[in-house]
């Protein structure tokens, strides 16, 4: 009953100002869901070699079982990739941030680990936070990884040195196209804040 | 005499106080510009600062952090500043008169979108004098030399741009709705002056990308103060999404400054050419693809960021599309002087110099379209020498027109034509001066925004400073004969002003009365844009 003579007591005038109010709202909305809007483009694109950051929580025996059933129906074999690894941080020289081995050839289908090295020769206690990428992007969704220092901030001691390990596997469906194969890590470190973490 | 008093003051108010409570569209687009003027002037400054610099390799005047702060500045100022506020002033000024309305649809809110520009201005220019000076990052403040390395002062930019977009979102609010409600009686959308419709496809470029812009400047305040990480990568964000979001907003802004001068060349061709504007309906379809495609081209400014091949390619030949409808903008104006009663007075020459100089922009910027070269051309003085070619004689010179074509209907008297002329050659042999032999040092590997240079381009650097010298002093010319204008000195000018001007606002007395067509002029006897009727 009272919808309508709301409706019409609203001129055309006034309803196009709404609109042209509403708009630029909407706009404003859509400036920020441009990010996870970004997020899906690299994965499509590949771009940044993003990937997930959490471990994969499939259990190692059923996924090669599952990849075995695949291999097996589409004559796919495990073959041979050269992954290399790369490590760059914001003070290089300072954290001594290193891979253990600068390339490794790994067939698909199989777990491997390797790890990094990392120093904090300062008087401070450090957080460190570890951003992973792949190249060529577009072989991120290939690479799983099960056990990664990349998945929580790690804290070192004052003069502490650690070997951080990765664990991961290639699937068996990765293209033959991709034979070497870039994981890098870049690190970021802040000053450790105590409050913010309890370890 | 007695005089009626309605509730409705006809006359203004007098001293101060009209100019801050003005309601009048008159009043506001006079503001407007001469707000703009003063901060060209102030912009304009900078640029010389930035040419005395450049004027020998080597620092000389001012360390780099100062000339960082001086190109950040001048670029910001100049847009939003200078560019846009004239534009909106005009728009104040001719689109109620042009469409045969009595003022702006909403008053109030026109006198509140000027008075927020000279405070974020304000604030602006404030940063300058505060502890670690003022921002440094360039007119593009790409994260994170915005965010991480930037100095204090940023919060006090980004939140003068939130005010600079507020105030150009009501502008353009006000804008649609005095088009769409406003016009007079018999004048549907094709038969509306191309400047209307030039603005009324820029307001809504403007409604669509201006809340993006505070978008990311909110992003930014966030990153900065609380701890968020948009574009920090350590804490998962990413530094080249800034890129993606301002160029979003920043491509279809670039055509905000050009748009409305598309309209302004589209009234003073045909009036000096004594003819109708040839191919109205195409200048209509060529505006409005215009603004559609300036959406989808955004990442060409970002080429060398790393892009999957298919966004190079998509983005190199939809930035090429641009090239036809703007191709079908110049051949009209061309087709409209063809065979043309011409005559040369000021506003012609500089629309005539905007046409060949607006062109000579647009080829250089199909040869940064092209993606493979513009690895090249990336950040290199050919990027400046592109923009500025599209924005001094594109936007600017179009601006400088309109003031000489209209200022007669504004204040009533003719400008000095000798004066305006000699404004003319000096202006235009300082811009080439200037700007054509960057596009040189650019394509020889020049990098733009540094202090200092390698010696081999020290002969071309001081070809551009002594024009930009030559150019910079001779608005000084412009500035004296606007002001001139509004002393009223010079001959009065009759209402119709020039001999082959059509259109509403030259059906009303010089200068143009404080209120006008109160009631809905009859359209009958007006010639319609089309030339038809």
């Amino acid at each position: 009953m009272n919808a309508e003579p709301l409706a019409q007591r609203k001129s055309p005038e006034s309803r196009l100002l709404i609109k042209l109010v509403l708009f630029p709202c909407l706009m404003f909305g859509f400036g920020f869901l441009l990010i996870p809007l970004y997020d899906v483009f690299c994965e499509i694109t590949g771009l940044n070699g993003k990937f997930d950051l959490s471990p994969s929580i499939i259990d190692t025996q059923s996924s090669i079982q599952s990849d075995t059933l695949l291999s097996s129906q589409q004559g796919i074999i495990s073959h041979k990739v050269i992954l290399q690894f790369t490590s760059a941080s914001d003070q290089q020289d300072v954290w001594n941030f290193q891979p253990a081995a600068s390339q490794l050839e790994v067939m698909t289908g199989q777990q491997y680990k390797t790890h990094f090295t990392l120093h904090n020769p300062t008087n401070a206690v450090m957080e460190f936070t570890s951003i992973p990428s792949i190249s060529p992007g577009l072989a991120a969704e290939y690479l799983i990884k099960t056990e990664c220092f990349c998945f929580q901030k790690q804290i070192l001691q004052a003069g502490e040195k650690v070997e951080m390990p990765v664990v991961f596997q290639l699937r068996n469906d990765t293209p033959k196209d991709y034979k070497k194969l870039t994981l890098a890590y870049r690190i970021y470190a802040t000053p450790y804040r105590s409050t913010a973490h309890v370890r | 005499m007695t005089t009626i008093t309605s509730e409705h003051s006809s006359a203004p108010a007098t001293g101060i106080r009209r100019w801050l409570y003005t309601t009048n569209h008159k009043d506001i687009g006079s503001m407007y510009l001469i707000f703009s003027l003063v901060m060209l002037l102030i912009g304009g400054s900078m640029a010389l600062l930035i040419r005395s610099e450049l004027f020998q390799p080597g620092l000389q005047l001012m360390q780099p952090e100062f000339f960082n702060q001086m190109t950040t500045l001048h670029g910001i100022i100049m847009v939003f500043g200078a560019i846009m506020p004239a534009f909106v002033g005009m728009a104040n000024w001719l689109i109620p008169m042009m469409v045969g309305a009595p003022d702006m649809a909403l008053p109030r809110i026109n006198n509140w979108s000027f008075w927020l520009l000279p405070f974020a201005f304000g604030m602006v220019l404030s940063t300058l004098f505060m502890e670690g000076g003022a921002p440094n990052f360039g007119w593009t403040f790409y994260a994170p030399l915005s965010t991480t390395y930037a100095p204090p002062s940023v919060t006090f930019f980004i939140f003068s741009v939130h005010i600079m977009g507020i105030s150009s979102v009501m502008g353009a609010v006000n804008v649609i709705a005095t088009i769409m409600n406003m016009r007079a009686p018999g004048m549907n959308y094709m038969k509306m002056p191309m400047f209307v419709w030039t603005w009324l496809i820029t307001a809504f470029l403007l409604l669509a990308v201006m809340p993006v812009l505070a978008g990311v400047v909110t992003m930014m305040l966030m990153d900065i103060h609380f701890a968020t990480s948009f574009f920090d990568a350590a804490g998962g964000g990413d530094p080249v999404m800034f890129q993606h979001i301002f160029w979003f907003f920043g491509h279809p802004e670039v055509y905000i400054m050009i748009l409305p001068a598309f309209g302004i060349v589209s009234h003073i061709i045909p009036t000096f050419a004594r003819k109708p504007l040839f191919g109205y309906h195409s200048m209509v379809i060529a505006t409005s693809s215009i603004a559609f495609l300036s959406f989808i081209v955004w990442a060409h400014h970002m080429f060398t960021v790393g892009m999957p091949l298919v966004g190079e390619l998509f983005f190199m030949y939809s930035t090429m599309l641009i090239a036809v409808p703007t191709g079908v903008k110049v051949f009209n104006w061309v087709a409209t002087m063809f065979r043309g009663s011409m005559t040369f007075e000021t506003p012609m020459l500089f629309s005539i110099a905007f046409v060949v100089l607006f062109t000579i922009g647009g080829l250089s910027g199909l040869m940064l379209a092209i993606a493979p070269a513009d690895f090249q051309y990336h950040d290199t003085y050919f990027v400046v020498a592109h923009f500025h070619y599209v924005l001094v004689p594109g936007a600017l010179f179009s601006i400088i027109a309109g003031v000489y074509f209209w200022i007669p209907k504004w204040t009533g008297v003719m400008y000095n034509e000798s004066m305006g002329k000699f404004h003319f050659w000096l202006s235009f042999i300082g811009v080439n001066l200037t700007f054509f032999p960057m596009h040189f040092i650019g394509l020889a590997g020049m990098p733009r925004r540094i202090p200092d240079y390698a010696l081999q381009f020290a002969d071309f650097n001081m070809v551009a400073s002594i024009g930009a010298f030559l150019f910079g002093l001779s608005q000084l010319i412009f500035v004296y004969n606007i002001i001139q204008c509004m002393r009223q000195r010079g001959c009065p000018a009759s209402p119709q002003v020039w001999e082959g001007a059509e259109g509403l606002e030259w059906t009303v007395d010089s200068p143009a009365p404080y209120h006008t067509f109160q009631t809905p002029p009859n359209l009958d006897n007006l010639r319609s844009p089309t030339g038809h009727n």
